[in-house]
């Protein structure tokens, strides 16, 4: 395949693109088709645009994850860290190698963590669905290409997703074939999406409808699109009550690949703590940075955007007022902006943030990366964000790490208690 | 006071027993200890809602953390206990450390004979389970939501002074386990539910309960505690379809429920699986309703309230009650003292609901009869409205040629035979003994056919003996035409051993100019 890839780009087509204008379809995969959608949750219910993609027909199974597991010893149960997966990771399998009679080789693999899955994709040269991608595919029934609209196609669909999970999952192929040539995207497991974390909702479904601008910054008007729609409710309920190391029974996944690149992340390596993240960053002064380069000292960390009006500049007068507290003992510590602004947040820009907000250069940083070394940390630390026309909602977080980069603390910040931050610092800081 | 209440209430007593007809009685040795417990029932009512402490002033219910109290000290597990029950009164003088353990299940059970749903709970059953902890308690709260949940799931506990009432501390994810504290600063009794989205449906699939924080100096004293909670389902086929039902949303939207019920399904707790209690007895009923969209008119058939703490709050507000609101998401507690035994029925008085979608639970009582305060069925008499007693019944007339022949006289007189006279006279003619004489071999018809014609003209009232047995009841006027009259009795006479006689219209006409109506017997 990539032979006869680099052969086209050769000649030079589009990359992945045969010279009729087709995309070779991977085998088991098929093409989704680019195309505008409407996300349950979206600001001014505003539709989204979806390139064309490569969607994997079933989800990854027990078997094939044992496959997966045999070249890749550390992602084994008795070997995968706990950073990565909880207790939970694959708890249904008889042992390392092998599934058993709770995991049929045949179905999907459930009790996977996010860093699990996107490891097994990039194993195969691929990548986890983005929620929008496997929304706008989903929204497919056996003959039409949005079926959303249809009361019936709903009640269906809330039929499975109301029943427990107890029985045993049937084979990855018995799922509905829908229009695309996708099978089972409703009705088997609940399945992973690369930004899971972008669901705002906060737990408490009655403040959904309308958050509260001091709750997720720039939120203000974001509003279900669809407040008929229970099934979509579901699921993004599902996927916000997630964090990267949880693995649920009936939660699996399926892979993704892009059609105009090929271009896949940094492989998840295995990390203990934060600061063995891959990954490199820019900072304000446009210096590479690794996030081992930040060992060795007390940090507290948040992530945001420069251009935001409301809810940044607070979270980072949160973290000065932090700085003022610990007066001389504040050396001895640093503070870092992650941004997840990839497009506008350059060093330039975050350089001038730092100056009009008279941040002390020598213990503040700010740094930017690509859209999947920010999400990949927003993940581990488990904050929440989600971009719309270049404005972003998000968690108003900050954690402290210590000199390791473990997290020993994590809490809401914007008028809230920065006390027990405080506490946590202090306890970590060397006596003098 | 007692003085008043005797002078009062026996001659009122004293005049219903003379209007039933059984004055002259003797009261039983039983009934007269009946009538000292119900003086001494009153009386208790009288004094109802005096709690065993002091009552809070007003200022104080209105800013309980005002409140003086003893320190927190010690720690302990709450105790929960699953509908009907109630946990054990709390006995602590002073707060403590409380650790609350709830898990979340989804799985199906059933919601009427033949009948099952997906409930979604907190503990295994609907309603979720009864928690009890003291005002000023400290409260470490885990949400526990199984491995084999397909959903996440919180808890927002209207007892809980904080924002979403815990909702957004407590998300959890499928086999997850949350955690956190509050202290339970408002005594009362609370709804709790689970509020993830869709929160309509995880409300309307069962996922409810009460938390009751019992005031500094706890509750009044009673004999027994019940735990009763109202909710309506929304399924996917109509009431009673067999077979495991989904949820409809569409249902839920427009708030026309298919199943109203207490405590999760119908017939929770009726038949055997009534409440028990005695006479002599009080009894507290913790009532809440978890909707998702109706207000309950909770009511007790035969029972009134003697105090009924309103929307869950901590006082008593009101007494005497026969019906009380409870809203979506709102609670209330009932007390009253049983003095007659029998079956009470509760229900949501929205009568549709308990008659045709389920909302009926019962509470059996047994002691003692008091004849006093409830007779039963003394006597069951004929009522008749002034001025006569023979009615006539309206008939609209039918224009038909008369009978050809005697077979075709038959023929329509059968048909007139079973709408009208088979009702009474039974379809073989056999009459109802000691109501309604046979017109099967009967000697009073066969003796007589005017007579006959006569009785089914004007109708009959008084004594008559019909084969040697003695009738006293009342047929009424049938208001039919000389043709119907003639038909109807030449089917009788034709048929169950009868003399075979043809009555002809002629005669009819004859008999309506010559025979008058017997006159009315006058008023007892």
């Amino acid at each position: 395949m990539r032979l006869v890839l680099t052969v086209l780009a050769v000649l030079g087509c589009a990359f992945g693109v045969s010279l009729a204008g087709t995309p070779d379809v991977p085998p088991g995969m098929v093409l989704i088709p680019g195309g505008e959608y409407k996300p349950l949750y979206a600001k001014e219910a505003k539709s989204r645009k979806t390139a064309p993609f490569f969607l994997d027909v079933g989800q990854a199974t027990n078997g094939q994850y044992l496959e997966f597991l045999k070249a890749r010893p550390e992602w084994r149960r008795s070997a995968v860290l706990r950073t990565q997966a909880d207790k939970n990771y694959l708890i249904h399998w008889s042992g390392d190698l092998e599934p058993g009679p709770l995991a049929p080789l045949n179905a999907p693999v459930t009790h996977v963590s996010w860093f699990a899955a996107r490891a097994y994709c990039a194993a195969q040269g691929k990548r986890l669905p983005t929620q929008d991608e496997w929304e706008f595919a989903a929204r497919a029934d056996a003959t039409r290409l949005d079926a959303t609209k249809d009361e019936a196609y709903l009640r269906q669909l809330l039929e499975w997703y109301s029943k427990p999970a107890s029985s045993a999952l049937a084979d990855a192929g018995a799922g509905v074939l829908n229009v695309h040539g996708v099978r089972g995207l409703h009705g088997v497991v609940w399945e992973w999406v690369y930004d899971f974390n972008s669901t705002m909702i906060v737990g408490d479904s009655r403040g959904d409808g309308s958050l509260e601008r001091s709750l997720f910054c720039g939120a203000g008007s974001l509003l279900a699109a669809d407040v008929g729609n229970y099934a979509a409710y579901m699921r993004y309920a599902l996927r916000s009550s997630l964090k990267g190391d949880y693995c649920v029974a009936s939660l699996g996944f399926r892979a993704a690949r892009s059609v105009q690149e090929e271009v896949v992340g940094p492989a998840a390596a295995g990390f203990n703590t934060i600061y063995e993240l891959p990954g490199v960053w820019r900072t304000q002064d446009d210096k590479p940075l690794t996030l081992a380069q930040l060992k060795g000292k007390l940090r507290v960390v948040t992530m945001g955007f420069t251009s935001c009006k409301f809810a940044c500049p607070r979270i980072i007068g949160d973290m000065k007022r932090i700085e003022k507290t610990l007066e001389k003992d504040a050396g001895g510590v640093g503070f870092v902006f992650f941004s997840f602004d990839t497009a506008a947040d350059t060093p330039g820009k975050m350089k001038a943030t730092q100056e009009e907000m008279k941040l002390d250069g020598s213990r503040w940083t700010f740094a930017v990366s690509n859209e999947e070394t920010v999400r990949q940390l927003a993940v581990a630390l488990d904050f929440k964000f989600t971009s719309e026309g270049g404005i972003f909602s998000h968690s108003n977080l900050i954690a402290v790490l210590d000199a390791d980069g473990r997290v020993v603390y994590r809490g809401e910040v914007l008028g809230a208690d920065l006390a027990p931050a405080l506490a946590a610092i202090r306890n970590r800081l060397p006596p003098p | 006071m007692k003085p008043t209440i005797l002078t009062t209430a026996l001659p009122a007593i004293a005049v219903i027993l003379t209007l039933s007809g059984c004055g002259e009685r003797q009261l039983s040795p039983n009934e007269k200890l009946s009538q000292e417990t119900f003086t001494k029932q009153m009386l208790e009512i009288a004094r109802a809602g005096a709690p065993a402490q002091p009552a809070p002033s007003p200022d104080v219910l209105a800013n309980p953390t005002a409140q003086p109290d003893k320190p927190v000290s010690g720690a302990e597990n709450a105790v929960l206990a699953d509908a009907p029950n109630v946990p054990p009164p709390i006995t602590r003088d002073h707060p403590t450390k409380v650790t609350m353990k709830l898990e979340v299940q989804e799985l199906v059970k059933r919601m009427a004979d033949g009948v099952d749903y997906t409930f979604w709970t907190f503990g295994g059953s609907v309603p979720g389970k009864f928690m009890r902890v003291r005002q000023n308690d400290e409260v470490e709260f885990h949400l526990m939501n199984r491995p084999d949940s397909k959903m996440p799931h919180n808890i927002d506990l209207h007892a809980v002074t904080g924002p979403g009432g815990g909702a957004a501390s407590s998300f959890t994810a499928p086999g997850h386990e949350s955690v956190f504290s509050f202290k339970a600063l408002n005594p009362g009794l609370y709804v709790y539910h689970c509020a993830t989205a869709p929160v309509g449906m995880h409300v309307a699939n069962g996922m409810y309960g009460l938390i009751l924080v019992e005031p500094i100096g706890g509750l009044p004293k009673v004999d027994r505690e019940y735990y009763v909670m109202q909710s309506e389902f929304y399924t996917k086929g109509p009431y009673g379809e067999a077979g495991i039902q989904p949820f409809n949303m569409e249902k839920a939207l427009t708030e026309t429920p298919d199943y109203v019920v207490f405590n999760g399904s119908v017939g929770a707790i009726a038949g055997d699986k009534a409440l028990p209690a005695k006479v002599g007895e009080k009894v507290r009923l913790f009532v809440g309703n978890g909707g998702p969209n109706l207000t309950s008119s909770f009511h007790v058939i035969g029972e009134i309230f003697d105090n009924v703490y309103l929307e869950g709050g901590i006082k008593p507000a009101q007494h005497q009650v026969q019906t009380t609101m409870i809203p979506s998401g709102g609670s209330c507690i009932v007390e009253f003292g049983l003095e007659v035994p029998g079956t009470y029925i509760l229900v949501d008085h929205s009568i549709f609901r308990a008659f045709n979608k389920g909302a009926v639970g019962m509470i059996k009582v047994t002691g003692d009869e008091n004849k006093l305060v409830y007779s039963g069925k003394q006597d069951d008499r004929i009522y008749q409205l002034e001025g006569g007693a023979i009615q006539t019944m309206p008939q609209t007339s039918t224009q038909q040629p008369p009978a050809a022949n005697k077979d075709e006289r038959i023929a329509r007189g059968k048909v007139l035979y079973n709408s009208v006279c088979f009702a009474c006279h039974q379809p073989e003619g056999q009459g109802i003994p000691k109501a309604f004489p046979p017109v099967a071999k009967s000697d009073y018809l066969n003796a007589d056919p005017k007579r006959a014609v006569a009785t089914v003209l004007h109708g009959l009232q008084g004594k008559v003996v019909v084969n040697g047995e003695t009738y006293e009841s009342i047929m009424p006027q049938l208001g039919l035409n000389d043709e119907q009259v003639a038909n109807v009795l030449t089917y009788v006479y034709s048929q169950w051993g009868n003399s075979g006689a043809e009555v002809l219209p002629e005669m009819v006409k004859e008999v309506r100019a010559t025979v008058p109506a017997a006159p009315a017997p006058a008023p007892h």
